[in-house]
């Protein structure tokens, strides 16, 4: 067997808007049609899907693309940690021979109809969200997240200056990418700090961004190594999942700061033979500025406690230590429930990251986050690598 | 919803937590506590998980614990909360003696800013005009 069989072989993307006036399905049409034609392949390649986000579905595939009636699938979990983890479904299916190409496909118009902040009704822990939490009024992520984010600024001395960091770095680079929905924008920290507090310490500008629009990634087992079709490639060389403890309860989780993560990030390290200082670009899951800030300490890019005094060095700027989200994130590109992250790694390995390029990015860390903590960590790596 | 129709659906749909969502007597909190092994847990749950014993009884708990965390709302994620807005959700850390975390609001003659991690809050359940009755924490003098 060779030693990275999978690959992603094609990525592909919609518009990005407020409002896109398109069916989810047409979304989905059109980001899928985009990545298979960067794969050069055919829907007729395609043995399985997984649909991301919810309100798609197996059947909106078959129908925007003509595929098999005997094309496989497989859902992921919901929540943030949905985009990622439908990557592990694909490595699985693959490599169980289930299919030989697999596609997956978020999209959603979670601007214009089913607004994120509303989206509560779709989460695990049902009575407890809704008898425990909901009467008091703690309902949406922010408000989850920003219970963590006061206890590591109490336990780990954390501040607000490393939170704005996280937020002007990704508005930063969505300058530097035509398709992210705030390109055309800057934001200065005094922009930041007349913000309005949304739940404190979270300010609007801490929080990501709503979004309609779909991103497609092809998975595939073939071997293309000498094929002119396959020279792109980018091998998967590592990926785990997993939950914290009480998955489905934050407030008597032993430990606030441990997470899925925590778990998935080592696994992931050591399929693929490797170490976080082996990173050359990540792109983590930044549904809140302090959510990025937890995930670069429980993946091991800084130990914990010590996140602070790494932001503020200037590391996940483009030319930093650890250049992070160089497409602008969730927080500045769009709320693509992160499959956006996997799309932008592939651009930084394959060397088409234009304006935005990592030099010499031979190694790619992504993470995903859910509600309540699960986390995924995938790596992938540069054609050099397979 | 009144009081009794959201303690009743309470009761068909979260069985396991209804019983702890009002006062019994004068007691203001209460805490399943598993027969077999004496595992206090909280949020309470159909299997212990500590023991996956399946029979508890409602302990009762002294309101009496830690600020371990906080945020206070000024934008109301959902409309019917746009007229409590700013209001401060808190989580307290009991030590009884096992260490369990309950979630509740501040009451309103709090002040935000006087706030620490690590206060000592002591809690009282309100009487409810809508809804279940709310567990909510003051600084303990």
């Amino acid at each position: 067997m060779r030693e990275h069989p999978i690959s992603v072989v094609g990525i592909g993307a919609s518009a990005f808007s407020r409002r896109s006036g398109e069916s989810v399905a047409a979304l989905a049409g059109h980001a899928a049609r985009a990545a298979l034609a960067d794969a050069d392949l055919t829907p007729g390649d395609v043995g399985a899907v997984v649909p991301v986000g919810g309100t798609l579905f197996t059947e909106d595939l078959i129908a925007a693309l003509g595929l098999r009636h005997d094309v496989a699938d497989a859902l992921p979990a919901p929540g943030g940690n949905g985009g990622l983890s439908a990557v592990g479904l694909a490595q699985t299916m693959l490599l169980a021979g289930t299919a030989d190409v697999v596609l997956v496909v978020f999209a959603r118009n979670g601007r214009s109809t089913n607004r994120i902040a509303r989206r509560v009704v779709d989460l695990p822990g049902q009575p407890f969200r809704e008898f425990l939490e909901r009467p008091y009024g703690w309902v949406a992520p922010a408000q989850w997240y920003s219970m963590i984010a006061r206890r590591h600024m109490a336990v780990h001395g954390t501040s607000t200056d490393a939170m704005a960091e996280v937020a002007l770095t990704m508005r930063a680079h969505a300058q530097l990418n035509p398709a992210a929905m705030m390109h055309g924008r800057p934001m200065t920290r005094q922009d930041y700090d007349s913000s309005p507090v949304v739940t404190d310490p979270y300010r609007l500008y801490d929080c990501c961004l709503e979004t309609d629009g779909a991103v497609a990634v092809v998975l595939s087992s073939r071997d293309r190594a000498t094929d002119e079709s396959g020279r792109r490639d980018v091998p998967l060389l590592g990926f785990s999942s997993a939950r914290p403890e009480s998955a489905d309860d934050l407030t008597n989780r032993q430990d606030w700061f441990q997470i899925g993560l925590s778990t998935a990030a080592p696994a992931a390290f050591e399929q693929a033979g490797l170490g976080p200082r082996d990173v050359d670009t990540a792109m983590i899951y930044d549904c809140f500025t302090f959510e990025v800030l937890h995930q670069l300490e429980e993946a091991g890019f800084c130990p914990r406690g010590e996140v602070e005094k790494f932001v503020l060095s200037g590391a996940l700027r483009l030319g930093g230590e650890l250049p992070i989200n160089t497409h602008g994130g969730l927080l500045s590109e769009g709320h693509l429930l992160g499959l956006s992250h996997v799309a932008e790694a592939v651009r930084q390995l394959r060397g088409e990251a234009q304006g935005r390029q990592v030099e010499d990015a031979r190694v790619a860390a992504v993470t995903g986050w859910g509600d309540w903590g699960d986390g995924s960590m995938a790596l992938l790596g540069s054609g050099k690598l397979r | 919803m009144t009081t009794e129709a959201a303690l009743s659906r309470a009761q068909i749909e979260a069985p396991e937590i209804a019983p702890y969502l009002v006062n019994d007597d004068e007691v203001s909190l209460q805490m399943p506590k598993c027969r077999r092994c004496a595992h206090l847990q909280w949020p309470p749950r159909p299997f212990c998980a500590q023991c996956g014993g399946a029979d508890f009884q409602a302990v009762p708990i002294e309101p009496v614990g830690e600020l371990y965390s906080w945020t206070t709302t000024h934008r109301a994620p959902t409309p019917e909360l746009a007229q409590l807005v700013p209001y401060t959700v808190v989580v307290i850390a009991l030590h009884v003696p096992e260490p369990v975390r309950v979630l509740g609001r501040l009451h309103e003659t709090n002040r935000v800013p006087d706030l620490t991690v690590g206060l000592r809050m002591r809690g009282t359940r309100e009487p409810a005009e809508h809804g279940t009755p709310l567990l909510t924490w003051s600084i303990d003098d």
